[in-house]
């Protein structure tokens, strides 16, 4: 998108991908060759089908996982560099001495090079303090998140207590108080355990909690889908106003696409570990290109009886495309879509 | 048609360090044959420990204070499962009704296998040979859409995404074919695509064993395409019931009113989304008019002193505020639900 080049670029993925070995050593493709960016204030949804790798790609943003391959950028700087570059470049380094004990000098200068590379990368894999301040993340599972046997006042201030954000013990309750005015809690509540809440307070909880470090940049996966309505339309709302006083950025993970709709400037669309489709809100909208997409959207349930009851919802094949022939294509600026040419000239002409 | 369940007059409280919270307080429904009841409502307002209630599963400072659980068994017998000893329970539950939770991972036992979670409930209310229960808990796999259901018998839900996870535990609810299946948002967690397939699922199994279905969800949309009837609840009662026509097209509580104008359409897009203003009322010490009074714009001075009577508006329609009185002066719902009734059979979102 032509209006992005002049933004700040706050995150910038490139080839991430996450790979699970699971048992009889079958290998699952979690995230599998991802690109994208992220720029200062904007948010930027990700939507897909469950298992499609939307809260693996969270995890790995966020350092939970150690990748399998690709790098991460968080302003500027790597954070993360996938252990298969690593690998490669040894496997690189081991040729070029074979070949440098032969006589070849000139790999002399490559293998050093080759091995700083190896030395920042591993440095960069390490986690710093202000990063895990500066990026937080509001998990999905939020029962699972919670700490049962901690008081809600005591998880909110976690990020206060790790990074030393308070001097009194008066000033730490005040800004859990804030906070959990805030998210639409009250004082009382700092003072009960995660099981006397219900689902969507819990989710309140873990909004809370993300927000107390004072981030700029926060990955929310399915922050509201615990939600009911009225509290989705306060906490998107309230979302938005910390993005306009502060400038936060998100990454808004979700299923319920006219939420996403709604929230995000830019989307991106995942399938199978792999970005099949990303632009504008208003690109993926209103002229979506994938298939893939088309379908998602022609699922998207709406609150009326007789237009639901007379819907038709457009099925995809997936075994009609493969994902590993297609390119990734800039159909029209900033809208992009994984497909062969010849899939993509049939796609846009329907 | 052929009553499954009554609920007469049902108060449930939990007793916590601040005091008695009533949890549910009042509710009053019966459910059908074959038919599927929506229940929506603000986080907190008792759709789960209502339903829980059915089920017997409160936490242990949870009490059923009052009122009637009627299950009628296929052979006419009525059981009031509000003094059912546990035992007689046992009987009933997962094999009569069956629950799907609203946190995937806290229904699932994280050190056991999927298999043996699906299968243990299969040889324990259908006398399966383990062999037998081993081929129809793969079945199962299949039938709620997750792929190479052989190898995923063997993994364990760590390994499951959080969609995978909720429907593996709607497979568990579906093996003993139950006359009640209580879903506990179970779609939240899934992508539009997935979601419509599991409500084609839990609708083709309604079609075949004529189960009831009590399906609380947040996403109004679902309720439009699922539901036969809608209960609306707030702070522990219902305070709207009608078929999904009615509360869709003409609603008549101010709650429901501002749930539905919450939802994001193209009209509002780039606008501050309506939300309800204010908190939800303390269950601790519940207001005594309609608990709704307080925030609502449409309150009248008899809805903060008595709390109003469950006023017929048509056979199938009911709903609690002082509105509905034949004295009551006439008000005008907001203009989005004013649209709602005018635009029946027509989508407002593109
Ligand atoms: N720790 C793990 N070990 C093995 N496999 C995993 C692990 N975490 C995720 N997976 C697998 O990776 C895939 C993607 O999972 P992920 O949780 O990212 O999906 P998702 O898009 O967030 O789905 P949902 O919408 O259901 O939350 C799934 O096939 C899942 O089984
Ligand atoms: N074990 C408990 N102890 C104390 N209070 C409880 C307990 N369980 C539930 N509550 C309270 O009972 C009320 C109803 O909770 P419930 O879980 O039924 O809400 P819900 O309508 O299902 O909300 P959500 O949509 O967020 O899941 C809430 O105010 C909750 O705080
Ligand atoms: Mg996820
Ligand atoms: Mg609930």
């Amino acid at each position: 998108m032509a209006k992005n080049e002049n933004k700040e670029l706050i995150l910038d993925v490139r080839n991430l991908k996450q790979y699970f070995k699971i048992k009889g050593g079958v290998i699952v493709k979690a995230v599998d060759d991802i690109s994208f960016k992220i720029y200062k204030g904007e948010t930027f949804g990700l939507v897909g089908e469950s298992g499609s790798g939307k809260s693996t790609t969270g995890r790995s943003i966020i350092k939970l996982y150690e990748p399998t391959g690709g790098e991460v950028y968080y302003k500027g700087e790597r954070i993360t560099v996938g252990q298969h570059s690593i690998d490669e470049w040894k496997e690189q380094i081991k040729i070029l001495k074979k070949e440098l004990k032969l006589g070849k000098t000139e790999n002399a200068e490559i293998i050093a090079k080759l091995e700083e590379r190896i030395k920042t990368a591993s440095n960069d894999n390490i986690v710093k303090p202000d990063l895990r301040q500066s990026m937080q993340m509001i998990f999905q599972d939020p029962m699972a998140s919670l700490n049962p046997r901690m008081r809600v006042i005591d998880i909110i201030a976690e990020g206060l207590d790790v990074h030393h954000l308070f001097e009194t013990e008066e000033e730490r309750k005040e800004k859990v108080m804030k906070l959990l005015d805030l998210v639409g809690l009250s004082e009382d509540h700092a003072y009960r355990y995660p099981h006397e809440f219900s689902g969507g307070q819990r989710q309140r909880i873990g909004i809370a909690r993300a927000l107390i470090t004072n981030p700029d940049f926060i990955i929310a996966d399915e922050p509201i889908s615990a939600l009911d309505v009225s509290i989705q339309a306060q906490v998107v709302n309230l979302l938005n106003d910390l993005k306009a006083d502060f400038g936060l950025t998100y990454l808004f993970i979700a299923h319920d696409l006219s939420m996403v709709h709604y929230i995000s400037d830019r989307i991106a669309v995942m399938h199978l570990g792999r970005i099949v489709e990303l632009g504008t809100s208003e690109d993926i909208n209103y002229h979506p290109i994938h298939p893939y997409t088309r379908s998602l959207l022609s699922a998207i349930p709406q609150p009326d009886p007789d237009y639901e009851h007379s819907r038709k919802r457009i099925d995809y094949n997936k075994a009609e495309v493969d994902y590993y022939a297609g390119t990734w294509t800039e159909v029209t600026p900033g809208h992009f879509v994984l497909g062969t040419a010849e899939e993509i000239s049939k796609w846009t002409s329907k | 048609m052929e009553k499954l369940l009554e609920v007469k007059n049902l108060n449930v409280t939990f007793e916590t360090h601040g005091g008695t919270v009533q949890a549910i307080r009042d509710v009053s429904f019966d459910l059908h044959r074959g038919e599927t009841l929506a229940v929506v409502g603000e986080s907190g307002s008792g759709k789960s420990v209502m339903t829980k209630s059915v089920m017997r599963l409160l936490a242990d400072n949870g009490n059923i204070k009052h009122g009637e659980i009627l299950y009628h068994y296929e052979d006419g017998t009525i059981v009031d499962i509000a003094k059912l000893r546990d035992g007689e329970m046992h009987k009933i539950r997962g094999a009569e009704i069956a629950m799907v939770f609203q946190d995937p991972m806290t229904s699932l036992n994280p050190t056991m296998t999927i298999g043996k979670q699906i299968m243990e409930p299969i040889m324990k209310h259908q006398n399966l040979s383990k062999k037998d229960a081993r081929q129809k808990a793969i079945e199962l796999i299949s039938m709620v859409k997750i792929d190479r259901p052989t190898k995923r018998m063997k993994q364990y839900p760590h390994e499951f995404s959080g969609g995978m996870r909720q429907r593996i535990v709607i497979a568990v609810a579906l093996a003993c074919n139950p006359n009640i299946l209580i879903c506990d948002e179970p779609t939240t967690a899934l992508d539009v695509t997935i979601q419509a397939q599991i409500i084609d699922l839990i609708k083709e199994l309604q079609q075949q064993t004529k189960a009831a279905v009590i399906f609380i969800t947040h996403d109004l949309g679902v309720v439009a395409n699922i539901a036969d009837r809608v209960a609306v609840m707030y702070a522990g009662k219902i305070c709207e019931i009608g078929t999904s026509s009615d509360v869709f097209y003409t609603p008549a509580h101010p709650y429901t009113w501002g749930l539905l104008a919450s939802k994001p359409n193209t009209d509002n897009l780039g606008e501050k989304l309506y939300s309800i203003p204010g908190t939800p009322p303390n269950l601790l010490d519940p207001p005594k008019g309609d608990a709704f009074a307080l925030r609502s714009n449409y309150a009248l001075e008899l809805d903060f002193e008595e709390q109003p009577p469950m006023f017929k508006i048509s056979d199938t329609h009911y709903a609690a505020t002082w509105l509905l009185h034949p004295d009551a002066p006439k008000v005008e719902p907001p203009k989005v639900v004013q649209r709602r009734g005018a635009k029946k059979g027509v989508t407002n979102n593109g």
